[in-house]
């Protein structure tokens, strides 16, 4: 299923991987030269007449009762959480940039204005002034230069005013040659927008399975529950970091949460850099700057993901989220084998990588990929058109970076068809 | 040899006369067009001939290709408009999944080292009930699902083949996979479907 079906109703596992590898009857490469020979001699020998304006209409009638879903519903928390998962998930390293953009989005989609407005507030006077590079011609905010001090955000706007929302979206899209400095801003706010999608999700779908949303979780986060009675406990294993993917938690005497952010105590100020375990760091600034430094409030990101500006820009589980991956609770068993979603949602990361390998081809080839039981992939194999070329290798580069969480069964093998872009 | 121009500078250059432009893009796309089509009529001799008037189709309207969709989804609506007419012109339904291309390639190409007579039994019945119950879906819906699942084209470039928007084809996704669930849980594939949901 790809990640815009994730969300549908589920077939069995066969099925799902029949509907979406389904081939057609191939031909030799002959066979094909034939056909198109065939086909432009049929166009030269075709009548000059053109053809029927209904051919280019839209084809189909709608359905009886036919509605529309919304790509990203509002309400769909789960698309949210998954769709973290698969971002985190992804083995390539995101740049700060794609990670405030994805975070900044989902906040506009969950955020009313006002929530927005207090945002950008939050957000953005340090990075816009404080690493604005000298040949940065862009004009600066005069609330951001220090001319006109920052109004608070009921001033500036009314509530219902959707300008935040634009803005903030806006500076999130702008290309990269004009976006420049905000990154720290832009991570601040995608750390704030997971933080509260996640607390929004977990503080209202408490039937949920914790297997179906969270993924293992490590001891750290085992420690952070037992601090933490009143936090909910999906919140906690969320903020778990997780040894593979950031650097190890140091348990602190403080409470367990801290333990569980290690980074955000440690005050680092380096440029982030495209490491996971270094994503934490930007949300680390954020934490210095705010008058909550070294407070990790779970509890209240938990329980307010729409409250003041304080709670939404400076918590830290938002920072945290991207320790959020393959770890499940301790007392769920392991799987024997990854779940079709969850394989999907990692082939799905890294397919636009792959399918960029087959740039210019005609046809797609097909790649059988093989999960180890820690969840890494141990090799691929291609076949197809790719094969023995250039594509192949760049094909394998790409795929090895899926990760599924660990599962109990020695292997886990799929094909699936990369089709060219 | 791989060619590098867009689809769009292949058009562009079969408008202005370039023959070997369009061939070129006919090359390109020919066998994802005879995908689409052998799963809309599901008939392998039906698609062939499709595919190929779709690309004379196109060809004999270039002019008419404006440039706001992409020309791949321009060719795909001249494909799915095709072979709704042959859906619609056919006197009698085809006889059944014996004479299936898509059971056939779903069977060979996707396992075709298999060896286990009890799983390549598993398997056939499988992509029958599977191609069952697209065919039981309306046409619009069958459509849709065939486009996004079985094509891999994306909600929005679907919308742009369709006619309609984003929305719209995420419902029809949506609804065609809980029927085809519905189906296939009848057959025994998958639990069947809680009727309190």
């Amino acid at each position: 299923m790809s990640p815009q079906d994730r969300s549908f109703p589920r077939l069995p596992d066969d099925a799902e991987a029949l509907l979406y590898e389904w081939p057609a009857p191939d031909r030799s490469a002959l066979a094909w030269e034939g056909f198109s020979s065939d086909t432009l001699a049929r166009i030269d020998s075709a009548p000059p007449s053109a053809p029927a304006q209904t051919l280019f209409e839209a084809p189909l009638p709608a359905e009886p009762g036919e509605g529309s879903l919304e790509p990203e519903p509002v309400e769909d928390a789960p698309n949210l959480a998954e769709a973290a998962r698969a971002v985190l998930a992804a083995s390539d390293p995101m740049s700060p940039k794609e990670l405030a953009r994805q975070g900044l989005m989902a906040a506009a989609r969950r955020r009313p204005a006002a929530e927005a407005a207090k945002l950008e507030t939050a957000a953005g006077p340090h990075p816009e002034t404080a690493v604005r590079p000298a040949n940065d011609a862009r004009p600066v905010p005069p609330s951001r230069t220090g001319a006109v001090p920052p109004r608070p955000p009921s001033e500036r706007r009314g509530p219902a005013d959707p300008a935040p929302l634009r803005e903030a979206t806006a500076r999130s899209e702008m290309p990269p040659a004009t976006q420049g400095p905000p990154i720290g801003a832009a991570v601040l706010g995608a750390a704030v927008a997971l933080a509260a999608s996640a607390a929004l999700y977990f503080a209202t779908r408490h039937d949920v399975a914790p297997s179906a949303v969270v993924f293992p979780t490590s001891e750290p986060a085992q420690a952070a529950r037992t601090a933490q009675p009143s936090t909910p406990s999906v919140v906690a294993s969320v903020a778990a970091p997780t040894p593979t993917d950031t650097a190890p938690a140091t348990p602190s005497s403080n409470s367990g949460t801290a333990a569980a952010t290690p980074a955000i105590s440690s005050g680092t100020t380096s440029v982030p850099t495209p490491a996971l375990a270094s994503r934490t760091d930007a949300p680390t600034k954020s934490k210095k700057a705010s008058p909550s430094a070294g407070k990790v409030v779970l509890p209240e990101a938990a329980e307010a993901p729409t409250d003041d500006s304080n709670a939404a820009t400076t918590e830290a589980p938002a920072a945290k989220a991207p320790s959020a991956l393959p770890k499940a609770p301790a007392d769920e068993p392991t799987p024997n084998r990854p779940s079709v979603g969850l394989v999907q949602a990692a082939v799905g990361s890294v397919m636009m990588g792959a399918r960029s390998c087959l740039a210019g081809q005609d046809s797609g080839s097909v790649a059988t990929v093989t999960f180890g039981s820690d969840g890494r992939v141990r090799s691929v194999s291609i076949s197809g058109p790719a094969a023995a070329t250039p594509a192949e290798g760049c094909l394998k580069s790409a795929l090895m970076g899926a990760r599924v969480p660990p599962f109990s069964d020695p292997s886990y093998t799929l094909s699936l068809t990369v089709r060219p872009p | 040899m791989v060619d590098q121009e867009s689809d769009r500078e292949l058009i562009e250059a079969a408008r202005t006369g370039d023959g070997r432009a369009f061939g070129r893009f006919v090359r390109r796309h020919q066998r994802r067009v005879f995908r689409l089509a052998i799963h809309l009529v599901t008939s392998a001799a039906e698609a062939e001939d499709i595919a190929q008037e779709a690309f004379v189709r196109a060809y004999g309207a270039l002019e008419r290709f404006d440039g706001r969709s992409e020309p791949f989804t321009w060719l795909y609506r001249i494909t799915v408009n095709l072979s709704l007419n042959a859906l619609r012109s056919r006197k009698t339904a085809r006889s059944g999944p014996l004479d299936d291309p898509r059971i056939e390639a779903a069977l060979v190409e996707r396992r075709p080292s298999h060896s286990d007579p009890s799983r390549q039994l598993a398997d056939r019945e499988l992509a029958t009930a599977l191609a069952a119950g697209i065919d039981s879906l309306s046409e619009t819906l069958r459509t849709t699902l065939i486009l996004v699942t079985v094509d891999g084209l994306s909600h929005a470039e679907a919308g742009e083949v369709l006619g309609c928007p984003e929305g719209t084809v995420a419902w029809r996704v949506h609804e065609a996979r809980k029927k085809l669930k519905e189906f296939l849980a009848n057959r025994g594939h998958g639990p069947l479907p809680d009727k309190d949901a």
